[in-house]
């Protein structure tokens, strides 16, 4: 037979355990606001760290800023100074020399061609995509004498057509008058028109 | 402090405590931890705009320094285009220098020839796609002059040979029929780019001279060489 004798009463029973609710709650009414506030302060620390950080970066800001704007002056200066130099150098670009060329002529031309006269003339124009340019046209006019003066013409043509010194230079070169001479039935006279490829100002 | 012994009662109290303790931590995190979120994301934002503000602006300090070499040849290159191929006037007009340059080539080559005379001062037409007008004018003159096809070939050769940026508008060689057979009555017509604003020189003269001023004070600013820390510290600015 068992016998069981209970000599307290049910509420001044106690726990055998190291952990009871109690301890917890006296361990977390300690732990708890002490991690919270190391938290906040944690927190607090970091925003003020921040601030102190976003302050100097305003100022570093600040003071750059000024600078910045002189730098920005100077760079939109040089830029105008660029396109300055640019548009001086358009006037290089669009520039024929006819030295060369008046030697390639006086060179080349046959000995039966009599030149009587050499207009060269300048227009100014826009190409197709809008840019100023210098528009020139040769016209050369002579007399051919003797029977092989329509070749000496035609050579004369091709020179211009086909030559170094002046197939980059020259878009079209036509003979829109061949004929007998009034003074002589026995020689031809003609004009011979050369039309420049555009030289533009850029 | 001593627990009641009902254990409803102290159940009651542990709820109470856990009501307490929610509301203390509910107070601190609307009260202090939000706030200073907010705050925390506001500055962070803030600072990355000052950051990227800094950056821009060190990177375009850096640029204008870098640029100062290839800003004063600009401003050279335009200067000595200026001084030495650019026309300019002389009490107000252009044709005193423009003689002077003919005459000089005729007189060389030792070919007469006869007044010079003013044809225009004209604009060249803008580019379709320009926003501003030509800084350069043409300003053009005649010369006529009776001699043969080499002396006006020589004398074209010399104007070209010394200013790349003139051109020879137009050239006219007519026969003297019955009178000379060596010699053809000449005419050439020269233009010259001029300035549309006579006072521009002036204006290129004074940036190259507050660039090199800017220069000497940068240099003089400057910490010794083995202490510069950064490239912008020389900054052109």
């Amino acid at each position: 037979m068992n016998l069981r004798a209970d000599l307290i009463f049910a509420s001044e029973q106690r726990s055998a355990n190291v952990v009871s609710l109690r301890s917890i709650t006296r361990v977390a009414s300690i732990v708890g606001p002490v991690i919270a506030a190391g938290l906040i302060a944690f927190i607090v620390m970091n925003a003020l760290t921040l601030a102190n950080k976003v302050k100097n970066i305003e100022r570093e800001w600040l003071d750059t800023e000024p600078r910045k704007e002189q730098a920005l002056k100077v760079l939109n200066a040089g830029g105008i100074n660029d396109d300055i130099l640019s548009e001086i150098e358009t006037w290089r670009h669009s520039s024929v020399d006819w030295a060369p060329q008046f030697l390639s002529i006086q060179e080349s031309i046959s000995p039966n061609i009599q030149l009587d006269s050499m207009r060269i003339s300048q227009t100014l124009k826009q190409n197709d995509k809008g840019i100023a340019a210098r528009s020139f046209t040769l016209s050369l006019a002579g007399k051919a004498v003797g029977k092989a003066a329509e070749t000496a013409v035609e050579g004369l043509q091709k020179h211009f057509i086909e030559s170094t010194d002046f197939k980059d230079l020259i878009a079209s070169a036509e003979i829109p008058r061949y004929g007998a001479d009034p003074d002589d039935k026995n020689n031809r006279i003609f004009q011979l028109n050369c039309e420049y490829t555009l030289s533009l100002f850029e | 402090m001593k627990l009641p012994d009902d254990k409803q009662q102290r159940v009651k109290i542990f709820v109470m405590i856990g009501l307490g303790a929610a509301l203390v931590v509910l107070g601190i995190v609307q009260g202090i931890i939000n706030p200073l979120r907010t705050s925390r994301a506001n500055r962070m934002v803030r600072m990355e705009e000052c950051q990227r503000g800094v950056e821009r602006a060190r990177k375009e300090i850096k640029k204008a320094a870098r640029s100062f070499t290839h800003r004063m040849e600009t401003l050279d290159s335009i200067k000595r285009a200026s001084d030495q191929y650019i026309l300019h006037p002389v009490l107000g007009n252009y044709l005193l220098e423009a003689t002077g340059i003919i005459e000089a080539h005729a007189s060389a080559l030792n070919i007469a020839i006869d007044p010079v005379r003013e044809v225009a001062i004209s604009d060249i037409p803008r580019n379709a796609n320009a926003k501003k007008d030509r800084l350069l004018k043409a300003y053009t003159v005649r010369v006529n002059l009776v001699a043969p096809y080499h002396d006006a070939f020589a004398m074209m050769r010399e104007i070209e040979n010394q200013n790349p940026y003139v051109c020879i508008t137009s050239v006219m060689i007519r026969p003297r029929t019955g009178v000379d057979i060596e010699r053809h009555s000449i005419s050439i017509e020269v233009q010259w780019p001029v300035w549309a604003d006579p006072e521009f020189p002036a204006e290129i003269e004074e940036q190259l001279k507050e660039q090199i001023s800017k220069q000497v004070e940068e240099e003089e600013d400057a910490p010794a060489p083995e202490a510069i820390p950064e490239p912008e510290q020389g900054a052109a600015v």
